[in-house]
């Protein structure tokens, strides 16, 4: 067929990516941001796949979708003290100017920058070629030291964010 | 596949002979989490011996490696490897000056009064943590590498300092260091995936390579680094990325205060100039931005990391003017010293682009006197404040009578900080300025010593209140083992001034 | 995520067919049948709850509607679909109507990676297993957002509970995905349902002494994700009303039910594909004059399959009807402090196990007829835990059973 899919997919996938990340920034409850997050990283995700990263793809889902959102709903339920729907973001009195025209120029200068650029061509992997196997060797083969202190990292991340949630038993009865 | 796992195996196979410093803290992490569990009943303080034997085996494999360059971790290609960490002197010079840091905060962190009596097995871990991303800032060769380091030292810093729950300050403190750190990281990795996009590579030594074909212009890859910078100067608490830096030094334990503003800063350092080096092409010649490769100095490298420099000491200085709080002040104090080392990088920078070559010995010198003079500073801060609850500087009043010796120690540090002969901060300032006017630097130089003016009144409003004001408050006991401290921390600030040029001539095989 | 090419839509398309064609042709050949599945699925799983619930209650449940009430579900999805729609007053309207889509589409794509026979996948990605597990937390969301939205105290309560289960028992099921990733080295659904080709014991759940345990594992979170009782939590009749749709009525409500019992057959056939040999029968002869032929093979293995899964509803049934339901706490205590570390153990020695002991094409050929070492240690290790399991209930039945409860049975 003469269509192309691929570009057809890449806008659909673009403006579900973008259009939801400005009602992020421009929606008032902050649950209500939280889900047009849902939308946007969801956008994010397809375009990773449609890339051809598709462990990417579905790493996005797994830590941004089931991992961090989760996390920020989470924090929203536990946290709220004020009646259900009362949870504006910000005091929204202020000027968008200010931030429209910081959004504005950031975005003039990055945009410059990425489309001025001539990227480099994607060496690993082809387009539509699983990429897991080959992300499982390079991680255990040429990356393998990273790999191994990322581990470090989480672990004793992990005890410090227990250490921190941990209830205050032996400050009470110090 | 079989090759490439049994290269694979070869390449660990060499690494982890070299690592062996390394991996002594990420079993010493391990070791201190767990301590807690298994030594109950014993003095909470075992837990602080355990981390000095730590880092002294540390410290003993980390003399075994010098002189050592190897690169390690990565993969050979034709022209040359592609390492994960390059251990060399300019690395091992900061190991060890990470390390020490680490190990005066020991003692320090017994003496801090929130933490006597208490069991504080995952700070002690939280603190070899710290010191294994900064060992790794500093030998990294790779981005990828560089940032894990940063992410590494940053989580480790940031729990430290709201180690103490009881202590809100702490905790909001740590709560700002965690939400400007994570702005930092996110900015940082956007500009490494734009190096990424038109180089091809995190490995440093093939950045420079694909410079030297201009994959980029100069404006995209200047946007592209000064995005990585931000990153670094975060580690540096220097200009754009300084804001955390007095509430985060004022709510931290002054322990942790002292380790993030000495080793931190140093990690940050060596971790830039690393990163600074990859600008530099195959045959000597120095990629600086804009400009014609054949105009130093026009507008590049120097210029940006020199004006980074000049609005550090400035914002430093003027806002530790109206500092009433002593931590709060010192910490000023430091982004203001990060301005004066960042002149060291510009002046570096800017050598680089000339034959005679970058020399990094004044950054090397300045960050031994600093290391000296603000350890020595907190170390009489700490133990002032664990035994009087001395916060402002108010609170100091009369500390000449007080506790002479302690005061005496915290004046020399202070003039150090200030740059007054005869001590180490004179002669490394002095190297400092005398380089930057070498370099064709002079307005950094004059504003370097217009700066140093305008510092001289909050040192000198500290030095008045522990000397001229009156207070009734009676004498201090700081014990042998504080005493002892301080001796070794302040007697090298008047040696490196006295009697400086052993040490400069040793700081001149540390570059690279 | 190229369209795979092992697919009933390239055999009956042709593997050259333009790019629209095949999407429509998988869009035409699966969707529909998918969905019909899923309310076929809700149908006899409800029909089933009622009438074993009511057999293990000595009752006799729904008998008017069809024979033994077997069309009874039916009459009540009529009355659902009769039913006003409710939205309360205060409710977030929008997030009130996304959450049953949410809820239901999280479990409606993983049918995508779900195969039903050797060739009956939709598509058979190369990351199968770890889609699965990124997909899951969809419906957590879903379950949220109709929790939150509802604007109703019972239902925020039941929807906090539900993220804190099913992010908590995520890590154990996550584990068990990966020891048999380890084991399997593949993520392929397909391919790993192939490497359990021969005889009852190359099944993974025999596959090496510590695979007994991650099935089990994996069984009792695959509870949890569904909320399925004893970790009923969520939905709690006797405390929250109940829980996170105690605001929806009508059709919302029923997608809700849909979806959970679709999510109850997802896991099972999940379990049955991970460990339980997928569309193999077990005996290798039948498995091997099976795959002679492309339609039998399917149409068997699709049979095998199901059966195989509603095996395992019917346990997640008998369990629901059985067992008292757990405390918060309890939840989190069992999760966090005991089956994580089990998971964790049997990661580390399942994979020592695969790289210690490989035995990697003993399955080619002759040798999938005969037990291997794993294998062998593998199926005592599972008849110590079952036998060892139904004599401690035994035991703790006993002692909690006083003389006057036994005698009042009578």
């Amino acid at each position: 067929m003469d269509i192309d899919f691929g570009t057809i997919m890449f806008f659909a996938l673009a403006i579900v990516a973008v259009v939801p990340a400005f009602m992020v920034v421009l929606a008032r409850d902050i649950v209500r941001v939280a889900f047009w997050l849902l939308a946007s990283l969801c956008g994010v995700a397809g375009l990773y796949i449609l890339l051809g990263a598709d462990f990417l793809g579905l790493t996005q889902v797994l830590v941004y979708i089931g991992g961090i959102l989760v996390l920020i709903l989470f924090g929203i339920m536990m946290t709220s003290k004020d009646p259900l729907h009362e949870k504006a973001t910000a005091s929204g009195k202020r000027s968008p100017v200010t931030g429209l025209v910081t959004g504005a120029l950031v975005f003039a200068v990055l945009a410059a920058v990425i489309v001025g650029v001539g990227f480099e061509e994607n060496k690993g992997v082809s387009g539509g070629e699983p990429t897991t196997t080959k992300l499982g060797e390079v991680l255990l083969t040429d990356y393998v030291l990273p790999f191994e202190l990322v581990s470090v990292l989480l672990l004793f991340v992990l005890c410090g964010a227990a250490y921190m949630a941990r209830r205050r038993r032996e400050d009470a009865h110090a | 596949m079989q090759n490439s796992i049994d290269t694979a195996r070869k390449v660990v196979a060499e690494g982890m002979s070299g690592l062996l410093p390394e991996l002594l803290l990420a079993a010493l992490v391990c070791v201190l989490l767990l301590a807690d569990l298994f030594l109950r009943g014993v003095k909470p303080r075992a837990t602080a011996w355990i981390a000095v034997v730590g880092f002294v085996a540390c410290g003993a494999a980390l003399v075994q490696r010098y002189g050592a360059h190897a690169e390690i971790f990565g993969w050979v290609q034709s022209d040359g490897p592609r390492g994960m960490l390059l251990n060399d002197h300019f690395a091992w010079f900061f190991q060890m000056f990470v390390l020490a840091a680490a190990l005066v905060c020991v003692p320090m962190a017994m003496d801090h009064a929130a933490f006597r009596s208490r069991r504080m097995g995952e700070f002690y871990a939280l603190l070899a943590a710290a010191t294994l991303g900064m060992f790794l800032m500093a030998s990294s060769t790779n981005l990828l590498m560089a940032y894990l380091g940063i992410e590494f030292a940053s989580m480790a810093s940031y729990l430290a300092t709201a180690i103490d729950k009881r202590d809100r300050a702490g905790s909001e403190g740590g709560l700002k260091y965690v939400i400007y750190g994570s702005v930092a990281s996110g900015v940082m990795i956007y500009g490494i995936s734009l190096l990424y996009g038109m180089t091809g590579s995190m490995h440093y030594g093939d950045i420079a390579r694909a410079l030297q074909v201009h994959a980029a212009t100069e404006g995209q890859l200047m946007i592209a680094a000064v995005l990585i910078f931000a990153g670094f100067a975060y580690k540096m608490a220097a200009f754009p990325m300084h804001f955390w830096c007095p509430d985060v030094y004022q709510g931290a334990p002054t322990p942790v205060t002292a380790f993030l503003s000495v080793a931190s800063k140093a990690a940050g350092f060596a971790a830039f100039v690393r990163f600074l080096a990859a600008f530099t092409a195959h045959d000597g010649t120095f990629f600086i931005g804009f400009g014609d490769e054949k105009v130093p100095a026009s507008f590049g490298w120097p210029v940006i990391i020199g004006g980074a420099a000049a609005l550090s000491m400035t914002v430093g200085n003027l806002g530790a003017l109206w500092q009433t709080n002593v931590k709060r002040l010192l910490a000023y104090s430091s982004i203001a010293q990060a301005g004066y080392l960042l002149m060291a990088v510009a002046v570096y920078a800017a050598g680089k682009g000339q034959p005679s070559g970058g020399d990094l010995a004044p950054l090397i010198y300045y960050f031994v006197a600093y290391f000296f003079m603000n350890l020595g500073a907190f170390h009489v801060i700490t133990v002032i404040g664990s035994r009087t609850g001395a916060t402002s500087v108010a609170d100091f009043a009369g500390l000449g009578r007080r506790a002479p010796w302690m005061a005496f120690g915290l004046g020399l540090c202070l003039l150090s900080l200030l740059g007054m002969p005869p001590t180490g901060g004179f002669v490394g300032k002095l190297q400092l300025l005398s380089a930057a006017v070498k370099h064709d630097l002079l307005w950094l130089a004059i504003l370097a010593g217009i700066n140093t003016a305008i510092s001289a009144f909050y040192y000198f409003k500290l030095l008045k209140c522990m000397y001229l004001d009156r207070s009734d408050a009676g004498v201090i006991r700081s014990g042998a083992a504080n005493m002892a401290v301080l001796a070794v921390l302040v007697a090298p600030v008047l040696i490196l001034g006295l009697a400086f040029s052993p040490i400069a001539d040793l700081s001149r095989g540390f570059g690279f | 995520m190229s369209m795979d090419t092992k697919t009933l839509v390239d055999w009956v398309l042709g593997s050259d067919a333009g790019f629209w064609w095949r999407f429509a042709g998988v869009a035409a050949a699966w969707a529909l049948p998918i969905t019909l599945w899923v309310s076929l699925v809700g149908l006899i799983s409800i029909w089933l709850e009622r009438k074993i619930s009511a057999h293990i209650q000595c009752r006799l449940g729904p008998m008017e509607v069809g024979p033994h009430g077997a069309l009874q579900t039916i009459a009540d999805g009529v009355k659902l679909l009769a039913k006003e729609d409710l939205i309360p007053d205060g409710a977030d309207r929008m997030l009130f109507a996304l959450a049953p889509i949410l809820a239901f589409a999280g479990t409606f794509v993983s049918f995508a990676v779900i195969p039903f026979g050797p060739d009956l996948i939709i598509t058979d990605l190369d990351t199968g297993l770890y889609f699965l597990a990124a997909i899951g937390s969809l419906e957590a969301i879903g379950v949220i957002a109709a929790g939150w939205a509802s604007n109703n105290k019972w239902a925020l309560f039941g929807s906090v509970r539900a993220a804190t289960q099913v992010v908590c028992y995520e890590i154990p099921m996550g584990l068990a995905f990966v020891t048999v990733a380890a084991v399997a080295g593949t993520l392929s659904m397909t391919e790993i349902v192939e490497q359990q080709n021969g005889m009852l014991w190359n099944w993974y759940l025999f596959r090496n002494p510590f695979m007994p345990l991650a099935f089990i594992s994996y069984y009792i979170a695959s509870l949890a994700e569904c909320k399925r009782a004893p970790f009923d939590l969520p939905e709690a009749e006797s405390e929250l009303v109940s829980g996170f749709h105690t605001e929806y009525s009508g059709m919302r409500f029923a997608i809700f039910f849909l979806a959970e019992y679709a999510a109850m057959y997802v896991v099972s056939a999940l379990a049955v594909v991970l460990f339980l040999g997928g569309w193999y029968t077990g005996i290798a002869p039948v498995d091997k004059a099976l795959a002679a032929s492309p339609l039998w093979g399917n149409v068997v293995g699709a049979l095998v399959i199901i059966t195989k899964s509603f095996a395992l509803i019917f346990v997640q049934m008998w369990l629901r009807w059985t067992l008292p339901r757990v405390r918060l706490d309890q939840m989190m205590h069992l999760c966090l402090k005991v089956m994580v570390p089990i998971g964790m153990f049997v990661l580390v020695f399942a994979a020592l196990w695969q790289a210690l002991l490989p035995y990697a094409g003993a399955l080619n050929g002759r040798e999938a007829l005969y037990p291997t070492l794993g294998s062998v240690t593998g199926l005592v290790v599972f008849l110590v835990l079952v036998i060892g399991g139904w004599m401690w209930v035994r035991g703790v039945i006993r002692a909690t059973t006083s003389y006057k409860t036994a005698n009042y049975r009578t």
